[in-house]
């Protein structure tokens, strides 16, 4: 029981101790070159948690098809369907920010059904797909309210989107249900089943293509929610053409990429990409404090990203050549030993 | 019950297509659409492709005012491209308005750079082409190369739109009290002329009100495309903020800056009102401070809120913008491709026998009566270029038009002018 206790405490370390560093080498950073800390006002503490919820849940819905095999690049266009069509319907309704925040993970969900639904009926490469989709949606999304996108900003009721408490509590939900959902529900079960060996799941009589379509459902849910946030912030959502919606996907690989490993760390995925999302948001504010252009800071994230991935990739060898190195060094001694006793003889 | 399940499934998603389609097929769009010839028709038939670089409302209004108002009164029929926001896209449109039997092309999508290869393509396919854009250095081959294809260009006067914002700062501003600058330059850094002259006019407003002198020249603070302080010898604080709200981490960067607490006027050359809204205003409750907002912007939904809403200290969202009347800069438009399509090309050159670029000056809007006023003008009832402004434009209505003429016809057309005629 004890142990249990230190093991989990331990794992709880591990895991906030990565965006806990992050913080604080920028910190140290923004605080040498501005004289300012990465938060110093209510303000960024809003900025913080808005970035954090949208890239928590892009990063989840990312995560969520991924994790079997299955790029699904039509995420951004999903999310412009879900926020521009239920963000538009819940505006007209008079249903507020909390109608918009529903109503937009209603779209993403039918979003996702339409792709999951085409995806085990047609059976076509998930990333070509993906693509198809994203043309397919940004059109849609282009057709309607005259080009218009859907506009929050000075819209009555949606300030509560941009509440403090309502922001964290909406992120504690998330992780909680996608933590019930992919651990202990039956879904989750037959997901981690299916993401081990979709064939061996199969033979052992799991539906391959209902948990297939049920990922990309979620995907979508999650995918909309994040969009919500996104346009709150920035007031409008504009549609776009030429699968431009992407780099929401693209941008948002790098919190799901880093979080995947702390969730290694913790045995918790979710929790995992929590802290991802939390790390890569607090280099992002910490960039802003240093009045960096945005291009500059694209570099930066992106190096990142590449740095990261290329030791996620290779930690295999390096503990590879540590390991080797180790047995040299100590064959060394062995051997220094040996010509020592001979000596001595 | 599996059978069951599938079956739902199925309904579910063809429900869905059907639902997705039917809110496509319901709802007004302007890309692709065509407007019917015309009613009574005193003319030759003309077909003229438009390229837009955005859709907004500005554009629907556009599409509105040709379609419904010009097209059947001067025979013609207009095809509208999708947003066009790259050189290729441009004559992929052009190529297919060819096609589709297109006698010239307007187009929106203005980069000078990329102006002779696109009047080249429509000499190809024998169309005029007119642009929305300036004459510049970049573009200067094409107004001196005697493309007979080329009627000029048309724009705003930029010196005019970038004198309003100087000529309200100079009103508004108190100069006594200590105040904090952030100016945001756009895309100025990138060439736009609009963006570049207006963040221009905003900086030099500054330096002859405080009477400071910048350590840098104001051409490369507006040309910056990196966050740059406007270091004065008056230690006034002014900080050029480049870039666009849609870039990953503008925002945050934007936000970054007004929570130094050393700025408390945000001049916006690029029309961004919607987008910066919410970080001003979370910033203006973080540090309780007020913060007057100046900033480019066009008729519609983002204006009108961001002029009818208040912050936390009362004062109005935007305390001022400026806007333009789509349909009086589609008449210059039209007029240019009119013009040359009936043989009067004449009528589009300068006095150096040069195509011509057409100037229209922008209106400042400083309180929600105006802009409620203004916006009511140029409506489907209430055209502001109507038949008698869009014929004085036309040399074959008005005997011996000259560029020169159109342009002071132009300039007749502000805000007196129509409040006289529409009220």
């Amino acid at each position: 029981m004890k142990s249990n206790a230190k093991d989990f405490a331990l794992r709880l370390v591990k895991t906030v101790a990565v965006p806990l560093v992050i913080w604080l080498v920028m910190e140290i950073i923004v605080r040498s070159a501005t004289g300012m800390g990465v938060i110093n006002s209510t303000a960024d503490i809003r900025t913080l948690f808005r970035n954090l919820i949208s890239s928590l849940a892009f990063a989840l819905g990312i995560s969520t098809n991924l994790n079997c095999g299955r790029m699904d690049l039509s995420m951004g266009a999903q999310m412009y369907a879900g926020v521009i069509f239920g963000g538009n319907i819940a505006l007209t309704l008079g249903l507020g920010g909390v109608g918009v925040l529903i109503l937009s993970m209603a779209v993403g969900a039918l979003c996702g059904l339409l792709t999951g639904f085409i995806f085990i009926k047609l059976r076509i490469l998930p990333m070509v797909l993906g693509l198809g989709m994203t043309l397919v949606f940004e059109c849609i999304c282009f057709a309607i309210n005259k080009q218009q996108g859907v506009t929050l900003y000075g819209q009555p009721g949606v300030e509560i989107l941009s509440n403090i408490t309502f922001i964290i509590g909406a992120v504690v939900v998330i992780v909680a249900v996608t933590y019930y959902l992919f651990q202990l529900s039956r879904y989750g079960f037959r997901y981690r089943a299916i993401q081990g060996s979709q064939k061996l799941a199969s033979d052992a009589g799991i539906n391959i293509y209902t948990n297939c379509v049920a990922s990309y459902v979620i995907a979508g849910i999650l995918v909309a929610c994040a969009g919500v946030f996104i346009t709150v912030y920035s007031g409008t959502l504009a549609p776009v053409l030429g699968m431009s919606s992407n780099s929401y996907v693209f941008s948002n690989m790098f919190p799901m990429v880093l979080g995947a490993w702390i969730g290694t760390l913790c045995n918790n995925r979710e929790f995992g990409v929590l802290m991802g999302s939390v790390g890569v948001n607090l280099i992002i504010l910490g960039l802003s404090k240093l009045g960096t252009s945005s291009s500059v800071q694209n570099v930066i994230i992106y190096t990142l990203f590449l740095i990261f991935i290329v030791y996620n990739t290779n930690k295999g060898k390096i503990a590879y050549f540590r390991a080797r190195r180790a047995r040299a060094a100590e064959a060394s001694a062995y051997l220094a030993r040996k010509k020592q006793a001979a000596a001595a003889q | 019950m599996k059978m069951n399940k599938r079956f739902g499934l199925k309904v579910a998603s063809v429900g869905l297509s059907a639902l997705i389609l039917a809110g496509c097929s319901s709802a007004p769009s302007t890309s692709g659409s065509s407007g019917s010839g015309g009613e009574s028709s005193d003319g030759d038939g003309y077909k003229i492709g438009v390229i837009e670089v955005q859709l907004n409302d500005e554009s629907t209004n556009r599409a509105t005012w040709f379609n419904d108002y010009i097209a059947p009164k001067y025979n013609c029929e207009f095809m509208f491209s999708e947003t066009c926001s790259d050189l290729d896209s441009c004559m992929t449109f052009i190529e297919n308005a060819a096609m589709a039997g297109c006698d010239a092309i307007i187009n929106y999508y203005a980069v000078g750079s990329d102006t002779e290869a696109l009047v080249q393509l429509c000499a190809e396919y024998g169309m005029v082409y007119t642009e929305n854009g300036g004459r510049n250095a970049a573009n200067e081959a094409v107004f001196t190369s005697n493309y007979e294809n080329f009627a000029g260009n048309f724009q705003a006067d930029q010196p005019a739109t970038g004198k309003l914002f100087y000529d309200y700062l100079e009103e508004s501003l108190d100069t006594s009290v200590e105040h904090g600058f952030i100016v945001l330059t756009g895309n100025a850094y990138q060439g736009n002329a609009q963006q570049t002259e207006i963040s221009s006019n905003m900086l030099s407003a500054l330096q002859d009100l405080y009477g400071l002198t910048y350590e840098s020249t104001i051409a490369d603070l507006v040309a910056s495309s990196a966050p740059i302080e406007a270091t004065n010898d008056k230690g006034i604080e002014i900080y050029c903020y480049p870039g666009a709200y849609s870039t990953s981490g503008w925002l945050e960067g934007f936000s970054a800056a007004l929570q130094t607490g050393k700025y408390d006027y945000s001049l916006q050359a690029y029309n961004c009102l919607s987008n910066t809204a919410t970080a001003i205003e979370e910033v203006e409750s973080a540090l309780n401070k007020d913060i007057t907002v100046i900033g480019f912007g066009s008729f519609g939904e983002a204006l009108t809120t961001a002029m009818n809403s208040t912050d936390m200290f009362g004062n109005q969202s935007v305390s001022m913008s400026t806007v333009k009347f789509t349909s009086l800069v589609s008449a210059m438009a039209f007029s240019k491709v009119y013009n040359c399509l009936t043989g009067n090309r004449d009528a589009c050159l300068d006095e150096n026998g040069e195509p011509s670029v057409l100037l229209f000056q922008m209106e400042a809007v400083t309180s929600p009566e105006q802009l409620a006023e203004m916006s009511s003008w140029d409506t489907t009832d209430k055209w502001v270029a109507d038949y008698d402004f869009v014929d004085s434009l036309l040399a074959d209505r008005t005997e011996g038009l000259t560029s020169a003429q159109a342009q002071e016809n132009i300039y007749a057309m502000n805000y007196d002018a129509i409040k006289a005629r529409l009220g």
